[in-house]
């Protein structure tokens, strides 16, 4: 239980900067266009997975994930064929169609 | 940091020379308002819903100028702050910079006030009296207390009997008074009505000082007087006290004389609607609230206190211009959490964005997760997925955990609530890294 709520280490040095400016600018600060409904929806995950999807901890990381693994899991959890903590309650809320392409989305990030 | 202080230096040393017209036009700033140059789009609060919006402005279109006010350098988060009472976290962990923003984003972070808001002329202004132009304005103003609508509760009251309900002074003010507390003592917390900032936050401080006292001071009891007949995750926290406090935690629905209408911060006391008297020894009053103050300044409230917003764009209908997010709309059955403010953020941002191309509004999409820690590896949530259907706002699924869960299921959300805040926090200001 100890481990539980000891912080791990916080991003503070100068250095780590231009790493995570390429990291996040990868995806869509290279494609300078209007924001899709898809950027939208992928963008309410981040605030679990984090802004690329990548966030590790306790919360499993979804970017850069196999396609028809995160395909598979998502419908799962929205037809309650999976048993999660939140997820199920979360993924009932869109469309198949949407699901879909929530998992192309996070797939197609890079590592 | 320091980069920070001198690029603000320097711009208030502008503005302090020139006339805040003449500025605009000759500092590095003006370029950008010249001519052909990128819309400004000006985005006031820093926390979960403003800083979001900012990032996310910057991520979907990198060549619009965007501008953050936020007094804070450091900004402390309410969520989690429960843990800090509980003796769960550190208030140092609480906190959130700006440096994401600023360095890598390119987000123009200025830690002032804003203290004015003209509509007609889009500018806004800053304590000290200078003033910036925007094309488009993002408020996140949070929000303030009612003062002096509960009787007896001013801003001299809330020194004796804090409310806690904005992390910083307050917070420390209700620590020390817990830990002052002799062993053997009442802590009362009177919650509001609906609406109010974080709908789950007196039942998860109850809890939280229910463990700093079983730990501390075991022989303590705590009240819990509420104007509400019922609350969020009703079942589950009354489950988890019982679960891991046995009967430390007493709640009073309104229908059991809970709503408190007078309270004597120098005694201590509270009197309920049919005048019971409740004496407390440490006593933390959660206040009716509104939209913060800068929303009325721009016009964009109404008679309730709190800012009516167009659903998809998060436009206010009372200012050309201005949009809304966060704990200061009426966005039900969103509730007021960082959570939901965080993807407000991100749509407006696409919203916004949209509006400056002339193009249509892409689909807007929100969701929710909030976690309430009972106790130390004992959480429990409420989801939702919100989007907008024949033009209202609507949860197109949630709910909470289950209420039969096992011990098993109590800790894995726990565990998610912890995870949960470094990502929002990674999401929001940066502060932890990805990958």
């Amino acid at each position: 239980m100890q481990g539980l709520y000891r912080r791990m280490t916080r991003f503070t040095a100068p250095a780590f900067t231009g790493i995570l400016l390429s990291a996040l600018t990868g995806l869509s600060l290279a494609e300078s266009k209007p924001a899709t409904s898809t950027d939208v929806l992928a963008a309410s995950c981040a605030n679990c997975h984090g802004t690329t999807g990548r966030y590790a901890s306790a919360i499993p990381p979804i970017g850069g994930r196999d396609y028809e693994d995160l395909r598979e899991q998502l419908l799962g959890f929205k037809r309650g064929e999976r048993s999660a903590t939140v997820m199920d309650r979360i993924a009932a809320g869109y469309t198949e169609d949407q699901l879909e392409a929530l998992a192309r989305y996070f797939a197609e990030i890079e590592d | 940091m320091d980069r920070m202080r001198i690029n603000r230096r320097q711009l208030l040393g502008l503005f302090g020379s020139l006339g805040a017209g003449s500025v605009l036009a000759a500092s590095g700033i003006g370029r950008a308002v010249a001519g052909n140059q990128p819309p400004r789009i000006t985005v006031i609060g820093g926390g979960f819903g403003g800083a979001t919006a900012a990032k996310y402005l910057k991520r979907f279109d990198p060549s619009v100028h965007v501008t953050l006010i936020e007094p804070s350098r450091r900004y402390y988060t309410c969520p989690f702050s429960n843990l800090y009472l509980g003796g769960l976290y550190d208030f140092e962990d609480l906190g959130h910079g700006y440096r994401e923003l600023a360095r890598d984003y390119g987000v123009q972070v200025i830690h002032s006030t804003a203290t004015d808001i003209d509509t007609e002329q889009r500018t806004v202004t800053l304590a000290g009296d200078e003033t910036l132009r925007w094309d488009r304005l993002i408020l996140s103003p949070g929000i303030d207390i009612r003062w002096g609508e509960l009787e007896g509760y001013t801003r001299d009251a809330a020194e004796l009997a804090p409310h806690a309900w904005k992390a910083g002074p307050q917070t420390h003010l209700l620590k020390k008074q817990l830990e002052s507390m002799e062993d053997g003592g009442t802590f009362i917390l009177v919650a509001p009505q609906d609406p109010f900032r974080c709908p789950p936050g007196p039942y998860e401080r109850g809890s939280m000082v229910a463990n700093y006292f079983k730990n501390h001071k075991p022989k303590s009891k705590i009240l819990l007087l509420d104007a509400k007949d019922n609350f969020s995750k009703q079942p589950l926290f009354q489950q988890g006290w019982q679960e891991n406090y046995g009967d430390m935690i007493e709640w009073v629905s309104r229908s059991n004389d809970g709503t408190v209408i007078r309270v004597d911060a120098a005694n201590r006391e509270v009197e309920t609607e049919f005048g019971t008297r409740h004496k407390a020894d440490v006593l933390n009053v959660v206040p009716p609230q509104k939209a913060g103050f800068i929303a009325d300044r721009a016009g964009v409230t109404d008679d309730s206190g709190w800012v009516p917003i167009e659903p998809r764009t998060f436009r206010s209908p009372q200012a050309d211009g201005v949009y809304v997010i966060g704990d200061a709309t009426q966005a039900a059955p969103m509730p007021k959490s960082g959570f939901v403010a965080n993807t407000q953020g991100k749509s407006v941002a696409a919203a916004v964005l949209a509006d400056l191309a002339g193009e249509e509004t892409p689909d807007p999409s929100w969701a929710n997760t909030c976690y309430s820690t009972i106790a130390p590896g004992y959480g429990i949530s409420v989801a939702g997925v919100y989007g907008v259907r024949d033009g209202e706002i609507e949860e197109f699924s949630g709910g909470i955990s289950p209420e039969d869960a096992d011990g098993e299921f109590r800790r894995k959300e726990a565990e998610h609530a912890v995870a949960w805040y470094e990502a929002i926090a990674q999401d929001t200001w940066g502060t932890y890294q990805e990958g």
